[in-house]
């Protein structure tokens, strides 16, 4: 077989640039319009446990929106690799984003408007999305020729994604049938299952694909991700139905074991990055770190949390290390690699050879947006902790600064692909 | 050969390996290649190594970036960190991975074309950083063939900025990737 022969063999594993890049270039949009809607909801946050307006809506962008997306884009490029086998279909692909992203913008939508029809319409819609990923992800697993880490890491984010997407559905119509016994208990159960479960299975999963493939590092060790990924099922599994059923005797230990496998993670990442060959990590590394201390901060909080402290605007502290201080930095983290690096297999320089992604990505939007990140997650945490309002405003203003600058270097690197599309080749010479 | 080097600093009053830690030793080469007609430290670096469980790490201080050393210890299981200055040598650190499958640590060989690695049945990204490691480890490399079980297209843009040309081709269910300097470069 000759390198050409080889590499359409290759090249029919991976999807076509526009599919993933649509994906991604969502999340980005999605991430200036969290946070627009935290702006506005900014009076409301502090004391947000849970019920449409704004602040749902924020959440919802922020989760559906961004982190999906994210995740969507970063599984229908990755899978392929991980597991040696096509993703099948691109024209289902490209069905699961024109689901997903009219879907999150009707929901979010009537969120905000406290439209109970709107969001039974918008979660029916992103639930049809998440059931095709689920259904395209199935039929890439069962083709797989190997076993590889981070294939149980994507099984249970598909079992969470079931135990979240059900729910999430099952509140929508609460809103307007008015069945659910405890809807308050249910969306805890319902934001653990998604965060924890769906999305940190994500995180760990493709994270050990993609924070060794980033800084040039050895594989994730499987000896230290075996036991990670029972803590994670474990810990997920107990805290949500404790938390579900107001059973302490399950909750507790569910988070003691939780924050266990929070700080295998931490573990795990940092003793991959000290071997790595690339010496200079770029701004990403530095939201991997934020998000690795977020994610120690929110279990800890957490598990204070279900012990019964005191602690005022506790759950509104909890949600927002989770979604915005870890999930979110870790997306916006892996956004900021990945996006150069899909692009530098489908362009090619002067002399007919793939770019290095880091050539790709104007460096002034990153560091602009890694800045605003971490100022306004430490404005709006501290204005959640001490309950003012306008920190909490003044944070989702600087957010939102770095979101449009992460706009900006997300157009700046897609417009390479427009520009410079050509099929790559089997032999650089 | 190693018990050799071993005698021959307890004849020197010195030990070659310092535990620093319990899994954890220090094997600086420098006293070994001053002693006159010694050879290469190769045996006394594998000699330390041997030992070492998984997650072990050797610390290793050579006056110069020692690649044959880089290339033996990537053969026994070991993952090398970037190479650091330290008095007026070079520092090291070496850490003993696990291997995920039968088979799952890089084989190298030379051959009459060059080094020759064997990366089949390692999980992605592995094949590509042990491509570039092993780039990295040659002081004067010319050319590498790499055997892997699908093609690394995440890796050229790397060559690519490293100096290197690539040539791809199918031999049954391998990819054999074939490394020569861009002489355009």
């Amino acid at each position: 077989m000759t390198g050409p022969a080889v590499l359409a063999n290759a090249k029919g594993r991976l999807l076509p640039a526009a599919t993933p890049l649509r994906f991604f270039l969502a999340a980005t949009v999605f991430h200036l319009a969290a946070w627009g809607a935290l702006g506005l909801a900014a009076g409301d946050v502090a004391d947000f446990v849970g019920g449409p307006g704004p602040t749902l809506a924020a959440l919802h962008l922020a989760t559906l929106g961004v982190l999906s997306c994210a995740a969507f884009g970063a599984a229908f490029q990755l899978l392929p690799v991980a597991t040696r086998a096509p993703i099948g279909s691109a024209a289902l692909a490209d069905l699961a984003f024109w689901l997903l992203a009219p879907g999150v913008a009707l929901l979010t939508g009537a969120m905000a408007l406290s439209s109970a029809d709107g969001m039974i319409a918008g979660a029916a819609v992103t639930g049809a999305a998440f059931a095709l990923f689920a259904g395209l992800t199935l039929r890439n697993l069962a083709r797989a020729p190997s076993a590889d880490a981070v294939m149980p890491f994507v099984r249970a984010a598909l079992v969470a994604l079931a135990g979240f997407v059900v729910p999430g559905l099952a509140l929508a119509l609460d809103g307007r049938l008015g069945f659910l016994a405890d809807h308050m208990a249910l969306a805890r159960a319902h934001m653990i299952v998604a965060a924890f479960g769906f999305f940190g299975a994500l995180v760990a999963g493709f994270g050990a694909i993609l924070l060794p493939m980033f800084a040039l590092a050895p594989n994730m060790p499987a000896r230290l991700m075996r036991p990670l990924l029972v803590g994670l099922v474990a810990a997920v599994a107990a805290s949500a139905v404790g938390v579900a059923f107001d059973a302490l005797p399950l909750a507790i230990p569910g988070v003691v074991v939780g924050l266990g496998a929070a700080g295998l993670y931490v573990v795990v990442v940092e003793r991959t990055l000290a071997t790595r060959l690339r010496r200079k990590l770029g701004e990403e590394f530095a939201l991997v770190r934020v998000s690795e201390a977020a994610l120690l901060l929110a279990v800890a909080l957490g598990l204070a949390l279900v012990a019964g402290a005191p602690i005022p605007r506790g759950e509104a502290l909890f949600g927002w290390l989770t979604v915005a201080g870890w999930l979110l930095s870790f997306a916006l983290a892996i956004l900021q690699r990945i996006l150069p690096f899909l692009t530098s297999m489908h362009v090619r320089d002067a002399r007919g050879r793939p770019p290095l992604a880091s050539t790709l990505a104007p460096r002034l939007p990153l560091v602009i947006h890694t800045a605003c990140h971490v100022v306004a997650l430490c404005g709006v945490g501290l204005g959640v902790a001490l309950d003012v309002v306008w920190l909490v405003r003044a944070g989702a203003l600087v957010g939102a600064c770095g979101a449009a600058a992460f706009l900006w270097f997300a157009i700046a690197v897609a417009a390479h692909v427009r520009a410079g599309a050509r099929p790559a080749k089997g032999s650089g010479s | 050969m190693a018990g050799g080097w071993t005698r021959l600093f307890g004849i020197r009053g010195r030990a070659p390996a310092v535990a620093a830690a319990p899994d954890e030793r220090l094997l600086d080469v420098r006293p070994i290649l001053a002693v006159e007609g010694c050879g290469p430290p190769l045996a006394a670096v594998l000699d330390a190594a041997r030992g070492l469980p998984v997650g072990g790490r050797l610390r290793l201080i050579a006056p110069f970036d020692p690649a044959p050393m880089r290339r033996a210890l990537l053969a026994e299981g070991f993952q090398g960190g970037p190479t650091e200055p330290r008095d007026g040598g070079f520092e090291i650190l070496f850490t003993r991975m696990e291997a995920a499958s039968p088979g799952a640590v890089a084989r190298v060989w030379r051959d009459d074309d060059g080094a020759h690695l064997d990366l089949r049945g390692l999980a992605a990204p592995a094949p590509m950083v042990e491509i570039l490691r092993a780039l990295e480890a040659d002081p004067q490399p010319e050319a590498l063939t790499a055997w892997l079980d699908r093609e690394p297209l995440h890796l050229y843009p790397e060559l690519a900025a490293r100096g290197w040309t690539w040539n791809v081709a199918g031999m049954g269910d391998s990819f054999v990737l074939r490394l020569t300097r861009d002489a355009s470069a």
